[in-house]
């Protein structure tokens, strides 16, 4: 494992990432389950009503008081989560630090990390146009130096889209989708409102350069490198209007995903790795909490 | 070397001058750099004004700047400055009446050295063997030849070889003459010794009206004048080609379309005012007119033929009167029928009209010669140049706006 996804880990030791709501029945692990009742974490006591399984009867309070109560307890669960990384085109930025790409490494490690210490499976899946890389969701200790050794190897390029990725992880109990959202932003909101929708718990991470948001002020003809057939000119006169625009879109984008039962959390290259999956990983307990 | 118009290099200069500081501002296609979020730009031209420390497209600038400058050279009409004389002369060589032609040309060579100038006076009104004209052609001549001579010489000598007779001159003779403002040096040559009166014989019917104004002329025993009033033959024809003077002077109408009345006919210095029909037409010919009507149109015209001429008269002799005996009919008569070139006044010139030649001051200074028209050969070629520059630019261009 590389040594700067080292100190990352190290920097998040203890860091949580509780689901957003109960999750299904499974595993034992940390996160609230839906299930009740088999656990020793105690909860409440409800009046037993005729159908109940006697043998959840609070036999010592029956003696005492003559009232039959039943002990109810909260039962814990593991969240398996898959991190979708994009690694198109746009993410190999800028040229020469590929700072983007970086950053969503970091975070993706970062992510698998907490997850992983929570006892959660934890997975990889990177879209491409050609073999996608992949790992599948593991809870042994091996998991994050896999991912680490996947997103390493991987050379960020070409422009395939996030939508059937997430098509792909449909039933997976938490997804963390971190990239750029400039390729097939709309697909990937509909297919994410779905998965939503379906119960899945869908976290959006925006991964933005310094110099996207701030370019440099010499003119230059900014060519997308996804879709070279764009190639506009940013001038002086120009910036104005495109530092407007690329923010409106940011705002719609992020209400997009929160109207459609996801978090969106928007990340920048110059921030620290591990204070961005602190936010991210708080924002999802905010939410829950509310 | 030395430009006609020199502002045209000038304006050219500031021309390049502006279009090298344009290619420091010029409109360029700027450097391509990768912006994943380039969408959010706003379309425009993917062209944009930047300045630069070093002008763009170094090519196209040197290929546009030579090629104003070219332009601007060809404009300005550069011409080299030979290397000047202290003296160039001008030779008027005039022969109408000399003796020998020949030896009056060689006379002329004689005076000239390389650079200098020979005009003749023959070349004027020249005929055949005949020299015609007076001094007054030659000295305009000579003065387009000092014209010429203005930048090669500081001063300019007028040589006039001449027979000086009372012929060279005309009424425009003096003030041609004063149009030089320096001396003259006179080279005299034999003069053609005076011819006597041509023997005429007429060839038409014994009661052609011509008849009379002939008889009056008395009886002659020179060269003869065949007049034809009938249609010449080829033994005519020869008689010219040998040195004879054929006067084609048709007696009847030659059936022209169109007839008119005229009032007077002028030639060799006679001028006859009679009501005259003009029915007959003179047929186009390369000759010169020695005749003419009063209204301009010429009357009578002259072509040499060997080493004669023929002479081709379109003069109607009235049959009725007594026009043909009057003296103006008479001169008429005697002038159509002179020899060829016409009748000339074989007097030697008077020494007034030789000073009036010869002039008095120094050499004419060069400066003072009129300015002709000066013509810049560079102008083409630099025209040319600066074309062949534009297309090569025109080539250029889409290489380096790509």
């Amino acid at each position: 494992m590389p040594a700067d996804y080292g100190s990352l880990l190290d920097s998040l030791r203890g860091v949580t990432w509780p689901a957003r709501r109960a999750a299904l029945a499974g595993t034992a692990g940390t996160h609230r389950s839906r299930l009740r009742g088999l656990s020793a974490e105690f909860t409440e006591y409800r009046p037993y009503r005729q159908g109940d399984d006697p043998r959840r009867l609070d036999w010592k309070l029956l003696a005492r008081t003559d009232r039959a109560f039943l002990r109810i307890t909260s039962d814990r669960a593991t969240l398996g989560t898959v991190l979708v990384v994009d690694g198109s085109a746009s993410m190999a930025f800028p040229e020469r630090t590929r700072e983007k790409w970086a950053q969503a490494c970091r975070i993706a490690m970062g992510l698998a990390a907490v997850a992983h210490a929570s006892g959660d499976p934890v997975g990889l899946f990177i879209p491409s146009d050609g073999k996608p890389g992949r790992v599948e969701a593991r809870t042994r200790r091996g998991v994050l130096a896999e991912i680490a050794r996947v997103l390493d190897g991987w050379q960020p390029g070409g422009g395939a889209p996030l939508a059937p990725a997430l098509g792909l992880l449909r039933g997976t109990p938490r997804i963390a989708l971190i990239g750029d959202f400039l390729g097939d932003a709309d697909d990937a909101l509909r297919r994410g409102r779905e998965l939503s929708a379906g119960g899945t718990e869908v976290h959006a991470i925006e991964i933005v350069a310094r110099e996207e948001l701030e370019p440099p002020a010499a003119t230059f003809l900014a060519t997308d490198p996804e879709s070279p057939e764009i190639r506009r000119p940013l001038t002086l006169d120009s910036r104005d209007p495109y530092l407007q625009q690329f923010a409106e879109w940011r705002l719609t984008t992020a209400r997009a995903w929160r109207a459609g039962g996801a978090t969106f959390t928007e990340v920048r290259t110059d921030e620290s790795a591990a204070h961005a999956v602190r936010r991210i990983c708080g924002l999802g307990a905010g939410v829950a909490a509310r | 070397m030395s430009f006609l118009a020199p502002l045209w290099l000038a304006i050219a200069g500031v021309a390049s001058g502006a279009l090298v500081i344009a290619h420091f501002f010029a409109r360029h296609r700027p450097r391509p750099a990768m912006l994943p979020t380039a969408r959010f730009i706003p379309e425009a031209i993917a062209r944009a004004p930047s300045p630069a420390r070093l002008p763009s497209d170094l090519l196209l600038l040197l290929m546009r700047v030579l090629a104003l400058l070219a332009i601007g050279a060809a404009l300005a009409r550069p011409v080299v400055s030979p290397p000047r004389r202290r003296v160039a002369r001008v030779v008027v060589l005039d022969t109408a009446g000399a003796k020998s032609a020949s030896l009056a040309h060689d006379s002329a060579v004689a005076m000239v050295q390389p650079g200098d100038t020979i005009v003749g006076g023959w070349e004027v009104g020249g005929l055949g063997g005949w020299e015609v004209g007076t001094l007054s052609g030659g000295l305009v001549r000579a003065l387009r030849a000092a014209a010429a001579l203005r930048d090669h010489a500081d001063s300019l000598e007028l040589v006039i070889v001449s027979p000086f007779l009372e012929a060279s001159f005309d009424a425009a003779t003096d003030s041609i003459r004063r149009l030089w403002p320096g001396r003259a040096r006179l080279v005299q040559v034999a003069a053609r010794s005076a011819s006597a009166p041509r023997r005429i014989s007429i060839v038409g019917a014994p009661d052609d009206p011509i008849r009379a104004p002939v008889a009056l002329l008395g009886t002659r025993s020179g060269a003869e004048t065949r007049v034809m009033r009938a249609r010449p033959t080829a033994a005519d024809s020869a008689f010219a080609r040998g040195g004879g003077v054929l006067v084609i002077w048709p007696a009847a109408s030659d059936g022209a379309s169109r007839t008119d009345t005229v009032g007077a006919v002028a030639a060799g210095g006679v001028v006859v005012v009679a009501p005259f029909v003009r029915a007959l037409r003179l047929p186009p010919s390369p000759g010169r007119a020695v005749a003419f009507w009063v209204d301009g149109v010429p009357a009578a015209t002259e072509r040499s033929s060997g080493t004669g001429c023929v002479r081709t008269v379109a003069i109607p002799l009235p049959t009725a009167g007594d026009l043909v005996l009057r003296q103006g009919v008479r001169g008429l008569v005697d002038a159509l029928t002179s020899a060829c070139g016409g009748p000339r006044n074989s007097e030697p010139a008077a020494a007034a009209r030789l000073a009036m030649l010869r002039g008095s001051a120094g050499l004419m200074r060069a400066s003072l010669a009129p300015a002709g028209p000066r013509r810049s050969s560079a102008s083409a070629w630099l025209l040319g140049i600066s074309a062949l520059l534009l297309l090569a630019e025109m080539l250029v261009r889409p290489r380096a706006a790509s």
